[in-house]
């Protein structure tokens, strides 16, 4: 589905990815683990489009095409889908406005109609259930005075409506008691089938006892230090991540 | 045939010979005093005022009361009718003061009128020793004092200016000027609690370089008229301006606070708080200007001006502006009028105390957020004091 | 160039797409203006004597006024002999039904989207047409009249029914009021008049299209709204202008009158030429609006969308004398490439238990300025008076500005005001966050900047809504498709 080839990324001349592979395929599911400032958010924005990264070597292939060269909403509209750790706030523009817009270009972007307010008002209310999102929060301005949680949520809630082929769950627990986790987690988990992928970017083990991963990659210093399985995130939350450091140094 | 020039002519014997003062003074018979039109003294017409209050010929035997200073260490500045006296100023440490020419300063009509009429300028030099006061004893028609603050590089300086009126019906139209090296660090207060026939307008300009900070705490409570010309350009990256104010006003005391920062470069900070209750006949009035120059993107500036209105004849004008000519800031300004808030008034009398008092306690938490940012204890207790003093 | 750079080059480079103009034969006056140029007007209009004094007086007076400097546009000084005073379409009489009207001039409206054949698209809706200076239709005029309500143009008013004129103009905005002011009261040429009897709630909406069409001509039309007590109306007003290469000038009178319980919702779509991007051409929009909330529990609520004109000057007022009065001022104000826009309004508060409320939002691009100025006073005998303000400023691109002038002026203890302004820009985030989701740049703009204005857009009548919010993504839009 997607493979990453060699990238490397600066922000203002400062290096942030030192050489990032990854192969993601189809039914997969992989964490991307790390320490603060190690990359995993840049690693997320970058396949999401955002311009402030600069990528000065590597490769994306995404279905057989060069994703780099598209525009963020041609990415979305191909199928990529990001949770954001800091979802932003549109005051005067609805979550439900917002998504009418958002899947009608979708849909118009893949050559079909435009879901009529029926149709959208009954995909909304099943999309609701699965995250336990209150209809009252989403006639609110998107994100505007929602609490960490409620974003969060919203975000699980939009990616059910887009159904993405590819998410990117940017340190989606960050900021989540274990209640609005376990909702956060079983979503994620309803909408994986063997037609989609989910990256799940994030710092802690806790989010991965919900949403089992098939592959744990460590992210270190711009460069994916260690691949394992699940048991790798485990071994991360008993000792942390100093022995990472320490093997990355003695290497 | 107009008051303004009228004005200006029972003056034009007082100019001094000086180069710049000569300068300024053509200039000001050119552009003129604010008239009644004038948009910056709107509420407050002070040509008329001064026209039927003042006689410039207004001499007496200036009377000094040592009884007024502040106890408190540090340089002491005394200006007798708008002179420096040398005699009875002393300095502490390393600071450092000499009388020189009046210098070319600011271009407003009352800022000219100094520029015309002082005789010399003080120019106070900062060192490490803080803090330094500046009084002003004065008994005369008008009184001209002009001081310069050169803040140096790294260093900080805290000020504490004071006027004294020991006549009737004296006029003071003073100017400070503060020159904010990179690093300085300026604290500038003033107490005015005058006379009811004191008239005074009083000019702070300052100019302040690379991550310079400059802060100004006024606190106004008797004054038959005062004026306060606030002026900060935030000239360097990385500035800060504070103006922090609260005008606690009684009797038919007039004042009228009128405030500028301007962000020029890029990254820097304003913030401003007025708060002013007034009481019996008197007037108050909030002029706040933010500008922000095209190239001070990242700006962040904040204005607030609360008031709170207590009696029949008290008046209140406000307007704070906002003039921003670039994209990627947050500014944002907001005011409030109204009354004590009647629940809380209630609450606290229903636990058993008596109306005036909870008035009083109401009224002084409000007033006291402006007085967050004052370090120095001797002006807290007397801002404190004069607080309390016109709240029971 | 960056994203923002590019939205904003195409926000630009929209073009206005009502800058055509129609040839038809104008009766008009020479350029210039004078004694003789008002009595011709008068005379054309067959006005009574009292009209021919009223406006020679308002003449005398502008001539003793200068020109107001205190807004904060810049532009040429005008020179009023330069105008043409008035221009009306030739017809070869009076038409008595929309049969007889000019078909050209009914093409006119039709290419504006303005149906004047009753019962086609906007069945709800009463239309007075005016333009250049004269109105030339009024639909539903019959149906209205079954309820006794009059709305027809200005000159009708003045034949049909002088003591109502007589009795209201004026008694608003005085002549003497401003220079523009004094301009109109000389000069005005025509306008809509309306009158809701007592009791009556006007069951559509009624609305004033006005076209400037001929070239160096001025508009000065003028409005006059009476609603008697307990009476209910809602009006609606749009605007365009052809593309012309030099300024024309515009400048309108409204009055408003509300007794008793009455109330008036007076909504604004203005979409004159603005000028091309090089500031090229653009109407000069000077406009004096005002009504008075004379009775107890009257209400008066502004509501405009200002697009369009190279200079707006411009403050839609409420003077609240009954007790109990409301006044209400909702604005989306957007100025483009060299536009000026220097809009806002006065709440003066007179009665006991008045209250106010003021929102405003102004959208910054390209070169222009947009200032919001406004007034809120509070008389001593207003007696809890209340006023609430929110002024927010959208900037989009680092050229252009966006000024705040509130003034609050309070006389009375019992006052409660409270005023907020914020200033924001279009964030690049946000712009991110709509794309991540599938949405494009001038789309995510188009989103962002109605959502900032809603709250202003929700008051307008529900027919003209949708007109406005596709205006404000039209300004926005650039290359679609």
């Amino acid at each position: 589905m997607i493979s990453i080839k060699n990238v490397q990324a600066s922000i203002e001349d400062k290096e942030i990815l030192r050489g990032i592979d990854l192969e993601v395929n189809t039914g997969e599911v992989h964490a991307i683990m790390g320490p603060n400032g190690s990359g995993k958010s840049t690693l997320a924005s970058i396949l999401a489009g955002r311009e402030d990264y600069e990528i000065t070597s590597g490769s994306v292939e995404y279905f057989g095409e060069d994703l780099l060269k598209f525009d963020p909403e041609e990415r979305a509209q191909k199928g990529i889908f990001l949770a954001f750790q800091y979802p932003v706030e549109i005051p005067g523009v609805s979550t439900t406005n917002f998504m009418k817009t958002a899947i009608n270009k979708i849909r118009e972007s893949r050559g079909e109609k435009a879901l009529d307010a029926v149709n959208f008002l009954n995909l909304m209310k099943e999309k609701m259930k699965l995250v336990d999102i209150d209809q009252s929060l989403l006639s609110r301005s998107l994100n505007e005075g929602f609490s960490g949680g409620e974003k969060k949520r919203n975000e699980i809630f939009q990616m059910a409506m887009l159904e993405p082929k590819l998410a990117i769950l940017d340190e989606t627990d960050s900021g989540l008691d274990i209640d609005a986790l376990k909702i956060v987690a079983n979503g994620v988990n309803k909408l994986k089938s063997k037609n989609n992928a989910t990256i799940v970017v994030t710092h802690y083990q806790r989010l991965l006892d919900y949403i089992a991963p098939d592959f744990v990659h460590v992210l270190y210093k711009g460069k994916i230090v260690k691949s394992g399985d699940k048991n790798l995130a485990l071994e991360l939350e008993e000792k942390g991540y100093d022995w990472i450091k320490e093997e990355v140094a003695l290497v | 045939m107009i008051k303004e020039y009228n004005m200006l002519r029972s003056l034009e014997g007082r100019v001094n010979e000086n180069t710049s003062s000569r300068e300024a003074w053509k200039m000001l018979t050119e552009i003129g005093l604010p008239h009644k039109k004038s948009e910056t003294y709107k509420f407050t017409p002070i040509v008329l005022i001064l026209e039927k209050n003042i006689d410039w010929d207004l001499n007496s035997k200036s009377t000094f009361c040592d009884k007024k200073l502040y106890a408190a260490k540090g340089s002491h500045f005394i200006f007798i009718n708008g002179v420096l006296n040398e005699k009875l100023s002393q300095v502490q440490g390393d600071i450092s003061f000499a009388i020189e020419d009046v210098k070319e300063g600011r271009h407003d009509p009352l800022s000219l009128l100094n520029t015309s009429l002082a005789s010399n300028e003080l120019v106070i030099t900062s060192g490490t020793e803080s803090p330094v006061f500046i009084y002003h004893f004065n008994s005369v028609g008008i009184s001209n004092p002009r001081v310069r603050i050169k803040v140096k590089s790294g260093e900080s300086i805290q000020l504490i200016e004071k006027l004294f009126e020991t006549n009737e019906n004296t006029f003071t139209n003073s100017f400070i000027h503060f020159e904010v090296a990179e690093n300085a660090f300026v604290c500038h207060s003033k107490v005015q609690n005058y006379n009811s026939s004191t008239y005074s307008h009083e000019t702070v300009a300052a100019n302040v370089e690379n991550n310079g900070r400059f802060y100004n705490n006024t606190f106004s409570f008797e004054g038959a008229l005062t004026r306060n010309n606030l002026i900060i350009n935030l000239n360097g990256q990385n500035c800060e301006g504070h103006m922090y104010g609260l005008f606690l006003l009684d009797k038919k005391s007039h004042i009228d606070n009128n405030t500028t920062v301007d962000h020029i470069q890029p990254n820097s900070f304003s913030n401003e708080l007025y708060k002013g209750i007034l009481d019996e006949d008197s007037t108050g009035v909030f002029n706040g200007k933010i500008y922000v120059r095209q190239d001070a993107q990242k700006t962040n500036a904040f204005q607030s001006n609360n008031n709170i209105l207590l009696s029949e004849g008290a008046t209140l004008h406000t307007k704070p502006q906002l003039e921003i000519w670039a994209d990627d800031v947050k500014c944002s300004h907001g005011c409030t009028s109204g009354q004590l808030d009647k629940d809380a008034i209630f609450y606290l009398r229903s636990r058993g105390i008596d109306y005036k008092a909870a008035k009083a306690m109401l009224l002084r938490a409000f007033a006291e957020e402006t007085l967050e940012h004052v370090k120095l204890e001797t002006i807290k207790h007397e801002v404190l004091d004069l607080i309390n003093q016109k709240l029971l | 160039m960056s994203i923002e750079e590019q939205i904003l080059e195409e926000f630009t480079s929209k073009e206005y797409e009502h800058g055509w103009s129609v040839d038809f034969e104008a009766d008009e006056t020479p350029l210039g203006i004078n004694e003789d140029i008002i009595r011709f007007i008068s005379a054309k209009k067959e006005e009574p004597e009292w009209l021919l004094r009223w406006r020679l007086e308002a003449f005398r007076l502008w001539q003793k006024m200068e020109e107001p400097k205190w807004a904060n546009v810049s532009y040429p000084m005008i020179d009023f002999q330069a105008i043409k005073y008035y221009s009306a379409p030739k017809q070869e009489k009076k038409p008595n039904s929309l049969d007889e009207v000019d078909p050209e001039l009914l093409k006119t409206f039709e290419r504006l989207g303005i149906s004047l054949q009753e019962q086609k698209r906007l069945t709800g809706v009463a239309i007075d047409a005016v333009i250049d200076s004269v109105s030339v239709a009024t639909t539903f005029k019959d149906k209205l009249s079954e309820l006794g309500i009059i709305f027809c143009s200005f000159s009708e008013a003045v034949q049909e029914h002088p003591e109502l004129v007589r009795k209201y103009i004026g008694s608003v905005v005085p002549s003497n009021d401003n220079y523009y002011a004094a301009l109109n009261s000389a000069v005005f040429s025509d306008g809509s008049f309306c009158y809701i009897p007592k009791g009556v709630r006007c069951p559509m909406e009624l609305s004033t299209y006005f076209r400037i069409n001929a070239a160096n001509t001025g508009q000065f039309e003028r409005t006059l709204i009476i609603a008697d007590e307990g009476s209910y109306v809602s009006y609606l007003e749009g605007c365009t202008a052809p593309m012309r290469d030099e300024n024309q000038l515009h400048a309108a009178v409204v009055e408003i009158y509300a007794a008793k319980n009455a109330e008036v919702k007076y909504s604004t779509v203005q979409n004159w030429y603005p000028g091309d991007k090089n500031g090229k051409g653009g109407i000069y929009n000077f406009v004096t609006k005002r009504g008075i909330c004379v009775g107890d529990y009257a209400k008066i609520s502004w509501t405009q969308v200002e697009t369009g004109s190279a200079v707006t000057w411009k403050y839609p007022s409420c003077i609240l004398k009954g007790d109990h009065s409301v006044g209400e001022f909702y604005s989306v104000a957007v100025t483009n490439n060299h536009q000026q826009a220097d809009t806002g309004t006065k709440m003066l508060h007179i009665g006991k238990n008045t209250r106010s409320r003021i929102v405003s939002k102004g959208i910054s691009a390209g070169k222009s300025q947009n200032s919001y100025r406004g007034q809120v006073e509070v008389m001593k005998r207003a007696e809890n008076a209340r006023n609430f303000s929110q002024c927010d400023s959208l900037l989009m691109g680092s050229l252009c500005g966006a000024h705040t002038f509130p003034y609050i002026d309070i006389k009375n203890k019992t006052a409660q005001v409270e005023h907020e302004a914020t200033t924001s820009k279009v964030g690049e985030d946000q712009i991110f966050y709509c794309q991540q989701r599938g949405i494009d740049e001038e789309n995510a703009v188009a989103l962002i900047v109605n959502g900032f204005a809603k709250e202003v857009m929700n008051k307008l009548p529900m027919e003209f809504a949708v007109e406005a919010q596709k205006l404000l993504a039209l300004t926005l839009e650039g290359s679609v498709g």
